[in-house]
């Protein structure tokens, strides 16, 4: 009766292999090889002895605070609760804490050996067995170089990492998540992230499948997947603003099914979800980089997480040398200084090879004046770099600003309109200054306090001499002066405060009486707070 | 013994645990804030700002001695606000106990009259080592602090010569120079350098004798610490979303460790003080109404739309656009133009949106946001069809700083219509 019952389950089809979400640990992966291997070979002794210390949803866990100060535990103890609601929260697991707790074991020590990844001990280390505890994870008192004592930060993390290695999770590469090590000596809170809590996710249901499968006596083949991605970095020239497709192709030269995700560093790049690999195939995922907001050399990474046991994450650079696809150069500087007549000058705008535009509407805005563009080709001289810039294609704008303008400095608005939908309005700052002027126009003082503090204040006037006949302010706890002056255009002015102001905002005025008909005086308005 | 102790060190117990005094020395590299003050706090988890920076610099003055510098590039694109944002950063990094700040090009933009109010606010802090003393009042060569000798040079002196009209020193004889005053001091020389990778490599190799060069970068920094022989070379990376740590222990640097400044750091009460007069200033100056404005069609407003397309109204009644400013507004952002574009309709254009009073049509992110002004279509549909827009609309806002963990793919289904 029994051999018939056996030799039918012998000859039943094999379940496929489980799949394992990207990030599994290399360890938790072995532990799953291993009872599929039983259960492919129909022992389900073994298999249902290996399964019984799979991870849980709510593990039993230790905690051994032996080692731990007394007057650290309490908060020590708030840590780590902390770092439990929060895989609670975000990724459905969670673990309670009992003194017979055989899952997880957590404990401390004076110091751990040093980390090879990280410049002095470790901060925390996660050993895996399959039997119990099946995690002991030891969090170190001191650690980082230099060596200092550990802060409940520290502990949160190390707790986050225990339960992260508990719940089968790798180490990851990626700054300041649950499962990354260091930074060194820095007490930097971290946090789970979606990956991460995706992870944990899958595996307790990729867990319970396999449960199953032992319980139900159904024999399963056993496999490992190994992933091959190409390329390993991407570099290149392009335009700003351009979308640049970056293909990673991923190949599943093992004989379980690769799972992947693969992420960027940012926001401005797009890939695909993830996805499963059968064994033996290959998949393309395409990634996208907006480079909108990028110019000259600009480095990205993009991050291939699988379940390969031996290297769960993979980072491929992207290294870019961006050229803007729209360059302003303005000859004379962004800076303008007009006497009683108009103010004429030029602007050219230089557009980058392969960008189809046309300038559609070009104006001002903060100032009346008139723009006359045309399209124009030609050297001009940088006026950072002294160099010559050499405009294939480009637009000329001659503007016309009509004098007077009142007295003081005018920003000013360059703006044109495009043909192109990506980039409809380009403005190019400048700045109109005329007359006497003073520098900057609002002080900002800072946060006061009880001690003196001395600011400074600049009246200019570009191209002819000034002079300065008095100055004042109306604040009580503040008294001015002038620097002797050491260039004819130019007029400084000290502001000292005595630090006897009230608490609360400051606020007072700063009045300059020049020798000129036309601009007899200038205001400066005083800001900033008295703590 | 369990099998787990082969690894535990062994250090005694009691002696260990007790905290003794720092002795060694945290540099902490930040900056490149380029007048990235804040995160808006409008989406999740956005990273930097100077309030985290200032808590995360608190923190590590608790576990050792910090020396703390700002690798400059302060307020952003030149204008106003860049001048706001510069003066504020200075007076940040000021309260903070800064070492140094270095003095850029695009600090350099804002004008020699903010550039000297930085200076006084930074506490005298602001340096550069290839410009001549006294070229903008209150700019020093060197700053000293603890161990290091902090200098600054830019890669390409043309652009801050011209910006100063005063000669600029190339950054390879500021560094000899640097290297110079170090060895005389007995400290550790440390060059922050306005300029990328390539550049730093080459003052690294030309100049032997520098502890660090500080570079620029776009993007995260490395997670491992870059080495040109002796040389550190580190870069907090863009617009000041995370920090560098090193560690001088027994007169030797190591232990790289990058900050990302993510919200797990609280703000710092004091910094947030100064962030909040920052907003007051740019509020009181009208920056919003001052904004340059492009030319445009007419916009016809969302309930327009909304009387033809009844079913996207819907939609879109329900989503995060239909109320962005005022979710703007609850984070005191409302009045930051930095912010606002992302968060009204058509702010860039001469009929779009003005303000909460003026143009309360307009105070969302609404259909026209993304399909452009619609009054002609709304009074002749067929004559002016509205374009199809496809995920670029979103990514003009949806970008890496404001919105990182934004996928068209999981977005679209939420405002899909």
């Amino acid at each position: 009766m029994l051999i018939p019952a056996f030799l039918a389950l012998l000859s039943a089809p094999l379940l496929p292999p489980v799949t394992l979400p990207p990030l599994t640990s290399p360890e938790l992966q072995s532990h799953v090889f291993a009872v599929e291997q039983a259960l492919e070979k129909g022992d389900f002794v073994k298999a249902n002895t290996l399964a019984a210390t799979l991870p849980r949803r709510a593990p039993q866990i230790l905690w051994d605070e032996r080692k731990v100060p007394a007057a650290q535990r309490e908060e020590f103890r708030s840590a780590r609760d902390n770092a439990l609601q929060t895989w609670k929260r975000l990724a459905k697991v969670g673990g309670v804490f009992s003194p017979t707790g055989k899952d997880l074991k957590i404990s401390f020590e004076p110091e751990l050996a040093p980390d090879l990844d990280l410049e002095g001990p470790a901060p925390v280390v996660a050993f895996i067995s399959q039997t119990a505890p099946r995690v002991e994870s030891v969090i170190g008192l001191q650690r980082g170089t230099p060596l200092l004592p550990a802060t409940p930060i520290d502990v949160f993390n190390g707790v986050l990492y225990s339960l992260g290695s508990y719940y089968g999770l790798a180490r990851n590469q990626v700054t300041a998540t649950a499962m990354t090590l260091g930074p060194n000596g820095t007490s930097t809170p971290h946090g789970i992230s979606n990956i991460e809590a995706s992870a944990a996710r899958q595996l307790m249901a990729a867990f319970d499948n396999l449960r199953l499968a032992v319980k139900n006596k159904q024999r399963m083949r056993a496999g490992k997947a190994t992933a091959f991605v190409d390329p390993a970095q991407f570099r290149g020239e392009v335009v700003q603003g351009d979308d640049i497709e970056m293909p990673v192709q991923i190949t599943n030269t093992g004989n379980a099914p690769l799972s992947f995700a693969v992420e960027g560093d940012c926001g401005c790049i797009v890939t695909e979800p993830p996805g499963t690999i059968p064994a033996n195939s290959s998949q393309i995922v395409q990634v996208k980089l907006d480079t909108k907001e990028f110019l000259k050399v600009t480095e990205r990474r993009i991050r291939v997480f699988t379940n390969d046991m031996s290297q769960p994450v993979r980072i491929i650079p992207v290294m870019l040398d961006v050229t803007p696809r729209f360059r302003f150069i303005s000859p004379g500087g962004s800076t303008f200084e007009m006497g009683e007549k108009a103010a004429e000058f030029d602007v050219y705008l230089s557009i980058a090879d392969g960008v189809d535009a046309e300038v559609v509407q070009a104006g001002l805005s903060g100032v009346t004046g008139k723009v006359v563009g045309e399209k124009w080709s030609g050297d001009v001289t940088d006026p950072d770099t002294k160099k010559t810039v050499p405009v294939k294609k480009g637009y000329k704008f001659h503007i016309t600003i009509p004098g007077p303008l009142p007295s003081a400095r005018s920003m000013v608005g360059l703006n044109i309109a495009t043909n192109l939908a990506a980039s409809p309005n380009l403005s190019f700052p400048l700045t109109i200054q005329r007359g006497i002027v003073a520098l900057p126009e609002e002080l900002y003082v800072g946060e006061l306090g009880k001690a003196p503090k001395v600011s400074h204040v600049t009246v200019v006037r570009a191209g002819a001499p000034l002079k300065v006949k008095s100055v004042s302010i109306d604040a009580k706890s503040m008294t001015v002066k002038l620097v002797p002056q050491v260039k004819s255009t130019e007029q400084r002015i000290e502001v000292i405060y005595d630090g006897t102001a009230p608490s609360g905002d400051l606020s007072a005025t700063i009045t300059i009486v020049l020798d000129d008909p036309r601009q007899p005086e200038i205001k400066v308005p005083v800001v900033g707070s008295v703590k | 013994m369990k099998w787990w102790a082969a690894a535990v060190g062994a250090v005694g117990v009691a002696g260990a645990l007790t905290p003794t005094p720092p002795a060694a020395w945290f540099l902490v590299v930040a900056g490149d804030t380029d007048g990235y003050l804040s995160p808006c706090g409008c989406t999740a988890p956005m990273t930097g700002g100077i309030r985290r920076r200032a808590t995360a610099i608190r923190d590590l003055h608790k576990r050792a001695q910090v020396a703390y510098i700002e690798t400059g590039g302060l307020g952003g694109t030149p204008g106003r606000q860049a001048q706001m944002k510069a003066e504020t950063a200075a007076q940040a990094a000021a309260g903070l106990g800064v070492a140094a700040i270095n003095l850029t090009e695009r600090d350099a933009a804002l004008g020699m009259g903010t550039l000297s109010a930085v200076a006084d606010l930074s506490g005298g802090r602001l340096l550069s080592t290839a410009v001549e003393p006294n070229v903008v009042p209150g700019v020093v060569r060197y700053r000293e602090e603890g161990p290091f000798l902090f200098g600054g040079a830019v890669s390409e002196p043309g652009g801050l010569s011209n910006k100063l009209g005063a000669p600029v020193t190339p950054p390879e004889e500021a560094a000899q120079t640097l290297v110079a005053e170090a060895k005389r001091r007995k400290k550790v020389a440390v060059l922050m350098l306005s300029g990328d990778r390539t550049a730093a490599e080459g003052v690294a190799k030309a100049v032997p004798g520098l502890g660090v060069v500080v570079y620029r970068a776009s993007g995260d920094p490395d997670r491992k610490g870059l080495k040109v022989g002796e040389t550190f070379l580190v870069t907090p990376g863009e617009r000041g979303k995370y920090m560098i740590q090193l560690s001088l222990v027994n007169g030797r640097l190591g232990a790289y460790s990058p900050i990302k400044l993510g919200p797990e750091y609280a703000d710092d009460p004091a910094t947030d003080r100064i962030y909040r007069t920052y907003l007051r200033r740019v509020e009181a100056a009208r920056l919003l109404e001052k904004l340059p404005r492009a030319p445009s069609a007419e916009f016809a407003g969302a309930a327009t739309c909304g009387s033809c397309h009844a079913k996207a109204m819907a939609v879109w009644k329900k989503s995060a656009h239909s109320h962005a400013l005022t979710t703007l507004e609850k984070l005191g952002h409302g009045r930051d133009p930095d912010c606002v574009e992302c968060h009204v309709t058509g702010l860039q254009w001469q009929r779009g949106f003005q303000s909460r009073v003026t143009t309360p049509q307009f105070a969302y992110v609404g259909c026209e946001s993304c399909h452009g002004a619609g009054k002609a279509h709304a009074l002749n549909p067929a004559m002016s069809p509205m374009p199809k827009v496809g995920s670029q609309a979103c990514a003009s806002c949806h970008l890496p700083d404001q919105s990182p963990n934004f996928r068209f793919s999981t977005y679209w289904p939420r405002v899909s219509h």
